[in-house]
């Protein structure tokens, strides 16, 4: 059975990617279904969840619900296109390490060695605060602290193609590395760069979210972690507006608890293999 | 001391004192050529004009970057952070050190003592025991590793602190200027430290709990482990053989977490007013005060550097695989 087969097979990704599934749908849904954006004042502040407005509204008057549902979608988007960009980086530096080894291998890993030692979030907000916040901006920073640990994993499991019998029969047959590259190696390396996506998915809503409820996100997009910033801002503690602050967190907590089961049943299954 | 572990110690030193130049170029490059350079401060209408000229001597900006470098890492040798652009004529050492840093340690090793006990215990009695127990902490454990650490801080805020007046919403005393004995302020201190302690424990406790169950879990069904059931041994004696195991993922854990002993909780303290490295940190960010910045991240690289050292000599003990292998690591 192959890799993809035996993770959808596992409870712990069923589990994980149905809650995801409901997250996405039950957003989907109330942004189809209500009349009111982000910036639409809609009601008197600090109302308390009800039928019109099932999570409650904020200082200003807008609907929770309707914020948290647009916030769903910046979450995931700033969270994926940053995975994205931190798998091509980590394809890119992992295969060339593990392929050409030697000093480029040495100097390549030391950095990631390195980065990985720090503590990213002190680079994460020092990067953001010099780069101005942004939502691109934002996105080139979770990349650039977490490429390190997807290369590492993309070298290792390089590493252990190249030693496979049908890329030492090609070479024997006198092949290019690039043919190798190419024909063997990337097609081989596409389901743990996959994983890789999740992974640093998880890795960088976490850090989007902190970033965003420190006030250093694009505060023009409202994502989840942007809604709390706002929560804590406003007299939302003091006026005993909790609908403000358990559901945004409930619903990183949601997503998060999702991407680590995903990652779970991807890394246990990737254990089988070796 | 035999040969082989003064080899060790030197090449794992020379690895940590690469890990140090890496974090002084990195400084360089990210405080020096990005946007937030020391010119910026020479823009800023709150620098005296005498200020501007000794900033110019002292950074060396009218001389090649090169020279620049040099000069960066003469004055980081001398203990000389520069000073910071907020509280003018202030050195950036004795703004971290001292009252900040004092608090910021004090609450980080309470809560990664307290963690590392309760989740490497925890870890070790259910991975050793298996069954119902077992799945029900893990699986919480695993709902409490996903809840983001500044969500859990702002609920404890707002139903221990501002429903319930269990703990002080925010602070590191009540008494800014009362006279009062000694064992009212440290109780007052204890007494405001509850809160952030609270949260860190929780974020802390899942990392250790999961690593250490996962390892025990394992080990238990490895075949030594059945021969010592074979002989006889009691459920006991076996534990305490296998806390060993438990014991080398601990020490890995407090090894990497320890570099968040000076910036990890920003975002607790920041909920807390807790006044620590951490929420000096996130102020500086809002006042652009880059030298601050630049001192907290080179103390953070230190600090790295220095647990990575003490871990590895650690391992040297635990770990008996190091002996045999010689060099490599895990």
């Amino acid at each position: 059975m192959s890799l993809l087969h035996r993770v959808l097979r596992d409870p712990l990704f069923q589990i994980g990617f149905t809650t995801l599934l409901l997250v996405i749908l039950t957003s989907l849904a109330w942004r189809l279904y209500s009349p009111w954006t982000s910036k639409d004042m809609v009601g008197a502040p600090f109302q308390p969840p009800s039928i019109e407005h099932p999570l409650g509204t904020d200082d200003l008057g807008r609907d929770v619900m309707t914020l948290i549902s647009e916030g769903v979608f910046i979450t995931l988007f700033v969270g994926l296109a940053s995975a994205i960009l931190i798998a091509t980086i980590g394809l890119l530096v992992g295969v060339t390490a593990a392929v050409f080894r030697g000093l480029a291998d040495t100097i390549l890993m030391r950095i990631v060695d390195f980065l990985l030692s720090i503590p990213s979030l002190v680079v994460a907000l020092i990067l953001v605060a010099i780069l101005k916040p942004s939502i691109f901006n934002v996105i080139l920073v979770i990349a650039i602290i977490g490429w390190p640990a997807s290369a590492r994993l993309v070298r290792a499991y390089t590493l252990s193609l190249i030693e496979a019998p049908y890329i030492e029969a090609s070479r024997a047959l006198g092949s290019s590395v690039t043919h190798i590259v190419v024909r063997h190696l990337i097609p081989n390396i596409t389901p743990i760069i996959l994983g890789s996506i999740l992974i640093g998915t998880r890795a960088a809503i976490l850090l989007e979210s902190g970033l965003s409820f420190l006030g250093l996100g694009d505060l023009e997009r409202v994502s989840l972690g942007t809604i709390l910033f706002y929560a804590r801002r406003s007299a939302a503690l003091i006026s005993g507006a909790y609908w403000l602050i358990v559901f945004p967190g409930l619903l990183i907590m949601l997503i998060i608890l999702a991407l680590t089961l995903i990652t779970l049943a991807i890394e246990r299954n990737l254990k089988v293999k070796e | 001391m035999p040969r082989e572990f003064v080899n060790y110690i030197v090449n794992r030193f020379f690895q940590v004192m690469l890990i140090v130049l890496f974090g002084f170029i990195a400084a360089f490059i990210i405080f020096r050529l990005l946007p937030g350079d020391p010119t910026i401060s020479l823009l800023d209408p709150r620098v005296p004009p005498e200020a501007r000229e000794e900033l110019i001597k002292r950074f060396g900006l009218d001389r090649p970057l090169y020279e620049q470098f040099l000069l960066y890492l003469t004055n980081l040798a001398r203990g000389d952070f520069g000073y910071s652009f907020v509280y003018i004529g202030v050195p950036v050492t004795t703004i971290i050190f001292g009252e900040r840093l004092f608090n910021t340690v004090v609450l980080m090793s309470s809560a990664m003592l307290t963690s590392a006990l309760l989740g490497t215990s925890l870890g070790l009695i259910m991975g050793f025991r298996g069954g119902l127990l077992d799945k029900l902490f893990t699986s919480t454990l695993y709902l409490l590793a996903s809840a983001p650490v500044f969500w859990v801080g702002l609920l404890i805020q707002f139903y221990a602190g501002y429903r319930l007046n269990m703990i002080p919403i925010a602070g590191t005393t009540s008494f800014y200027f009362e006279e009062v004995p000694v064992y009212v302020l440290v109780l007052d201190y204890i007494h405001h430290m509850i809160g952030p302690l609270t949260v860190l424990t929780l974020f802390f406790t899942p990392l250790y709990y999961i690593y250490v169950r996962n390892v025990v879990s394992n080990v238990r069904g490895e075949d030594f482990v059945l021969t010592l059931r074979a002989l006889g041994l009691s459920d006991l004696r076996i534990l305490l053989r296998i806390s060993r195991f438990a014991l080398i993922a601990t020490v890995t854990i407090i090894a990497n977490e320890s570099a968040l002993l000076i910036v990890g909780a920003v975002f607790t303290e920041t909920i807390f007013g807790w006044n620590g490295v951490g929420r000096l940190l996130y102020d500086s960010i809002f006042k652009a005060d880059y030298p601050v910045l630049q001192g907290i991240f080179l103390l953070t690289i230190i600090v790295v550097a220095t647990a990575n050292f003490i871990a590895d000599i650690l391992y040297y003990f635990l770990d008996p695989r190091i002996k045999v292998k010689g060099l490599t690591r895990r």
